[in-house]
């Protein structure tokens, strides 16, 4: 019995308890799938091994061996389920058949992927008869068979973390690396950020060591669709790469739906959940197979047992998923999914899935993840083969969720995140020198590794500065070879992947060490009676010792949560850029950020139950920044309207880090800001939004250099909810020190307005309305012609 | 400047934690390991105090003044050579090895406990004695040749196959070779791996006498001539003797000269005494840590002794202020180390009933 989505839809919409919670339908026509060819044929055990399971190259995956095998490096970013896994596996495969002495490093963010990876190369290997000896070597591989498999692998598959510390011993790695002919590097988007960063730093390293050794190893790159990937691929190794983002896959025709709860009151809308409860137990009644994303695994099982509650004769048929869950257990899902047994699986992250579990009828996505490459992960679980597909995406109260119920087109057009990473924070840079003069001695030449590119030429007067402050330090040292490290702790230790090279405190649990976070974010996140979020698990936090930067937690079943208000202060400190736009001043630069944590909310899904005081003192930073000026006209002009000017900038401040994450594949939290009308350093009134990472991480760049774009947004985001004066989808943040106020909406918009000089003629252009009547951009009537 | 800021960060880091910690007195009952990097409190503050008055006793004392020695040329560059001599406790278990090593049949490969037993019910007491035997005399010659040409690397590998590494068998084999061929050998440096070494040690036994030479890295860019210094004197022996070398000394310089480019250390027959120390002496002595060994065993008590941990301290103070006095005492222990290795050594002869 095929799935019809159209069917289905049209028996919710008729249904009696159907509110219009259908906000937009995108039909994404069926593609044929566009097959490419090689210019030269593929050695015949590989032939013979897509011949044998009939599979044809796609013109995507044509083009990246094409390219690989020309010693080009390649960025391919179709989506998911594209079979990119074949565009790096050939290419790899056919080298090590050409030179059994080839050897090739794949490396992933995650374990899981790595072991299901290797699976799939055992496999080619078993059917190809090419002999790949293919390994994961990592935390986890026993010490004993760690010397076998540098020694005889051509295929060794890893992860950052591992091969951080690895690398000062690559002497024991010397014919691996010496042969290596290729290194792949799989979701790559997940290599931004701090994190990202760090990795960046990482592969400059590794590719130093390899020339050692040397070798030049191409390097292909797997990532989900993102709006800057030439930027992140160059960013990313200093290389330069070819960029493959058309995709020739064939896919069946699938139906995203935008769901909103109803709006219940002025700006008030119903709860998500039931929503999402409702719509999992229609789906499982109506035999759909249904995958179900939360954001939190508390919620992932919650929302398993409300739907069972709705539809109690089909409780056995759904159930929620956990990462945590025995292999045994894991493998039971998956064999009750592929008979059929069940109908219903909650989840979070798609990752987490793996392979195996494959594709579903439908998908609901409750609550935006945060980016719009998850978004399109999950969905992309949806769908069996040609099959029609059939993904609802039900919307929070937050800004973006609600923007993009209002605004799909801004979803569905072209990609506009991008991923950060920044090679110019000292904070992280100077860390990896260190390891880096640990590994090999540090020449003059290195600089073509270590220094950044500014407007096309290299600043290596960057590097010898960093090369000499560490000397001052008594870090390294200098002698006729190069620098020499010579600090006191093994550097691989002192420096963290995932957080700056800062005051560390660490998570402990029963004595063990769950994870290792900056001091920054350890205020925030890990203060006495927190809830602090580890890998969807939830502890509670008992103590924080600052002298020693130990935070101790107990396991504790909640399912309330904690978020910490704060207050920040903030300082310029050097101004790097700077520009105008319609009498406002916008700026990117050095500040140092003060910043309060007072008290902290007990809250249960949106509601606060209760606020307790915290005692903690105040973090000091210094970090990038975005700001802008007010001119004493657009004062005027507020003023003029009887409106409340510091409850405008103070909106505008919340809206426009609310819109950030759309642009830079951050979150909120990443990101912090300060309004105020009268800033001691610019005499003005003045917007500042800063990243809440010590030297800065990016983002504060990005959104200078995106500032019309994130503006033009920010408006379109207040102007649009319907609220009378501003609720959390527009204006509100979760984190204000302040309790929100005050917070000025119709200020806000004239301020927006007037910095991009949208005049007041425009009026009528406005889809908001004073006595708050919703208008979707798309109404229902369009919904209608579309089913 | 954000440099600075982020160096001075980075600075802190790096000192907050110590690589060693410092203990109270109760702590030492637990018997701390070898590497577990501790030192008791009061110990550290005597050591503390000890650095001062170096430190005022070296004021303006040259290095050649305070620690007499010949500075040793080559195409990498140069460092210092220290040598001096004291007599020998070192001797080497020759009577009865090669007919121990002999008797063990089972260092051919296939044959077990049962095998050795019927092999020598029926008259095959020994390896030679096999090489009449149509189904082993392969076997037996191959492992007569590697004794015959005294290829004591090899040997000791085969033997590692079926027993412990700490085996008294194992360091009978010391016995194949001579006094002379023995090179004792202990290193300092600035950390655990990933860091320089800045002072190696070298003793060869010759008669009654034991020569130290200590190749000492004056300044971190003279590490790659001393460790090069190092390793050709090491070419000309035979046999190594380290305490913990296995796990430390020999895979620090291996890291060190692969650093710097200069090729490897030639593999050489290894006697880490560590693990024979603890064969014999575990549970009859506090722990198996070198000092705790030369008080118990061979009855020795360090003057003025900085302990291996502290050792970067001090050399990073000399680096700093350039006052040799705290060199002084790292070149002491040092060659106070190589030189309890030799006696040790023969105690461990001793211990495991050898005629020496």
């Amino acid at each position: 019995m095929t799935f019809k989505p159209t069917d289905f839809l049209r028996e919710i919409q008729r249904s009696p308890d159907y509110n219009g919670q259908i906000a937009h339908v995108e039909v994404i026509p069926a593609k044929k799938a566009s097959y490419g060819e090689l210019e030269k044929p593929l050695p015949k055990p590989l032939q013979e091994y897509l011949e044998r399971w009939g599979i044809r190259l796609y013109s995507h995956q044509a083009r990246a061996i094409n390219e690989a095998r020309r010693g080009r490096n390649v960025i391919i970013t179709t989506p998911t389920a594209s079979g990119k896994t074949l565009c790096f596996n050939l290419p790899v495969l056919e080298r090590i058949y050409n030179d059994p002495d080839a050897t090739a490093l794949y490396l992933y963010p995650l374990k899981a992927l790595t072991n299901d990876q290797l699976k799939v190369l055992r496999q080619m290997e078993q059917e190809t008869g090419i002999n790949l000896n293919a390994n994961v070597y990592d935390g986890d591989t026993p010490s004993s068979l760690r010397p076998r498999i540098r020694r005889e692998s051509n295929i060794i598959l890893s992860n950052p973390y591992g091969i951080h510390l690895y690398l000062p011993w690559h002497f024991k790695w010397k014919r691996f690396f010496s042969n290596l002919a290729f290194i792949v590097l799989d979701e790559v988007h997940t290599y931004r950020g701090v994190f990202g960063s760090n990795v960046a730093m990482l592969m400059r390293r590794l590719l130093r060591i390899c020339e050692h050794y040397g070798s030049d190893p191409q390097i292909i790159l797997s990532s989900a669709t993102i709006a800057n990937p030439e930027e992140l691929s160059s960013k990313l190794t200093g290389k330069e790469f070819v960029v493959i983002s058309e995709d020739g896959a064939a896919r069946g025709r699938r139906y995203f739906v935008f769901w909103n709860p109803p709006l219940i009151g002025r700006g008030v809308r119903g709860s998500p959940h039931q929503e999402t409860k409702n719509l999992l137990a229609k789906h499982v009644a109506n035999g759909i197979q249904t995958l179900c994303f939360t954001i939190s695994r508390k919620m992932a099982e919650l929302v398993a047992r409300w739907t069972r509650e709705v539809t109690p004769e089909l409780s056995d048929r759904i159930t929620a998923y956990r990462a945590g869950y025995l292999p045994s257990e894991r493998r039971e899902i998956e064999r009750r999914l592929r008979e059929k047994q069940l109908l219903g699986v909650a989840s979070t992250s798609a990752l987490e899935l793996g392979i195996d579990i494959g594709s579903l009828d439908a998908v609901i996505i409750s609550g935006y993840p945060g980016t719009i490459i998850s978004t399109w992960q999950q969905a992309g679980r949806a769908g069996r083969g040609t099959e029609d597909a059939l993904v609802t995406l039900v919307a929070f109260e937050n800004p973006l969720d609600q923007y993009f119920m209002k605004h799909p087109d801004k979803f569905f057009g072209k990609p506009h995140e991008h991923a950060i990473i920044d090679l110019e924070n000292p904070y992280i840079t100077l860390g990896h020198l260190m390891c880096a003069a640990a590994e090999l001695p540090l020449k003059d030449s290195d600089a073509k590794y270590f220094s950044p590119t500014k407007n096309g030429e290299r600043d290596s007067e960057t590097f010898q500065q960093a090369l000499k402050k560490l000397e001052k330090n008594g870090i390294i040292r200098k002698t006729p070879r190069g620098y020499i490290y010579t600090g006191p702790r093994r550097p691989v230790e002192t420096v963290s992947l995932n957080s700056i090279s800062d005051e560390q405190v660490k998570i402990v649990c029963e004595g063990e060490i769950l994870e290792v976070i900056d001091r920054n974010r350890a205020f925030s996140e890990a203060h006495r009676g927190a809830i602090f979020l580890h890998q969807g698990e939830t502890y509670f936090v008992e103590e924080l010792d600052q002298d020693n930067g130990i935070a101790r937690v107990r396991k504790e079943d909640v399912d309330y949560y904690t978020e910490a208000a704060e207050t920040a202060d903030i300082e310029i400190l050097k101004e790097y850029e700077g520009k105008r736009l319609n009498g406002f001043e916008v700026r990117v630069g050095e500040v140092m950020v003060t910043k309060w944590y007072t008290k902290y909310f007990v809250k249960k899904y949106d509601e606060v139950l209760d606020m307790e005081p915290l005692d903690l003192p105040p973090i000091e930073f210094d970090t990038t920044a975005l700001w802008f000026t007010i001119p004493d006209s657009t004062v005027k002009r507020v003023k003029e309207e009887n409106l409340d000017f510091e409850g405008g900038i103070h909106a505008v401040e919340h809206a426009m880090i609310a819109m950030t994450p759309y642009f830079a594949m951050c979150d909120r939290w990443d990101i912090g800001g300060v309004s105020t009308s009268d800033h001691p350093d610019t005499g003005k009134p003045t917007i500042f939004i800063y990243d809440g990472y010590r030297g800065g991480i990016g983002i504060s760049e990005k959104s200078y250099q995106l500032f019309q774009e994130l503006a033009g947004n920010t408006l379109e985001l207040i102007e649009s909810c319907e609220c009378e004066d501003g609720c959390p989808s527009c204006i509100y943040s979760p984190k204000c020190g302040n309790n929100n106020e005050p917070l000025d909406k119709r200020a806000a918009i004239i301020i927006l307005r007037t910095l991009l000089k949208k005049h007041s003629e425009k009026k009528e252009k406005q889809t908001l309305t004073k006595t708050g009547k919703k208008q979707h951009p798309i109404g229902r009537d369009k919904c209608h012609t579309l089913l | 400047m954000r440099f600075d800021r982020a160096v001075k960060g980075l600075r802190k880091l790096l000192g907050q934690k110590r690589e060693y910690e410092i203990l109270d007195e109760a702590a030492e009952q637990q018997g701390a390991g070898y590497l577990s990097g501790w030192v008791l409190s009061s110990c550290y503050s005597r050591v503390m105090r000890l650095k001062d008055r170096l430190l005022r006793e070296y004021e303006g004392v040259s290095l050649e003044e305070a620690i007499p020695g010949e500075v040793v040329s080559s195409e990498v560059g140069e460092c210092y050579l220290i040598s001096s001599e004291c007599g020998s406790e070192f001797c080497v278990p020759s009577k009865g090895a090669r007919e121990a090593i002999l008797s063990n049949l089972k260092f051919l490969y296939g044959i077990g406990e049962k095998t050795e037993a019927e092999l020598k019910k029926r008259g095959y007491r020994t390896i030679v004695d096999l090489t009449r035997h149509p189904k082993w005399r392969k076997a037996a010659r191959e492992f007569l040749r590697l004794l015959d040409m005294n290829d004591c690397k090899r040997l000791q590998e085969v033997m590692w196959r079926w027993i412990p590494k700490s085996h008294p068998l194992s360091f009978r084999l010391a016995g194949l070779k001579r006094d002379e061929e023995f090179a004792i050998i202990d290193i300092e440096t600035m950390g655990l791996f990933h860091r320089p070494i800045i002072l190696l040690g070298v003793a060869r036994p010759h008669g009654e006498r034991l020569r130290v030479n200590q190749y000492l890295v004056r300044d971190v860019s003279e590490e790659n001539a001393a460790l090069k210094a190092f390793t050709e004197e090491l070419e000309g022996c035979g046999a190594i003797v380290s305490f913990n070398g296995s796990s430390f000394d020999v895979p620090f310089v291996e890291q060190r000269l692969n650093y710097y480019g200069l090729g490897t250390l030639t593999d050489k027959v290894h006697f880490d005494l560590l693990h024979f120390v603890r064969r014999v002496w575990r549970g009859r002595i506090p722990n198996c840590s070198l000092p705790t060994v030369e008080e118990s065993v061979l009855g020795l008590r360090r003057r003025d002794e900085v302990p291996g941990v502290l050792v970067p301290e001090f050399y990073r103070e000399y680096l700093e202020t350039g006052n040799v006095g705290p060199l002084v005492a790292i070149i002491n222990h040092n060659r106070q180390d190589v030189t309890s290795l030799a006696h040790l050594f023969s105690k461990l002869s001793e211990a495991l009933g050898y005629d020496l």
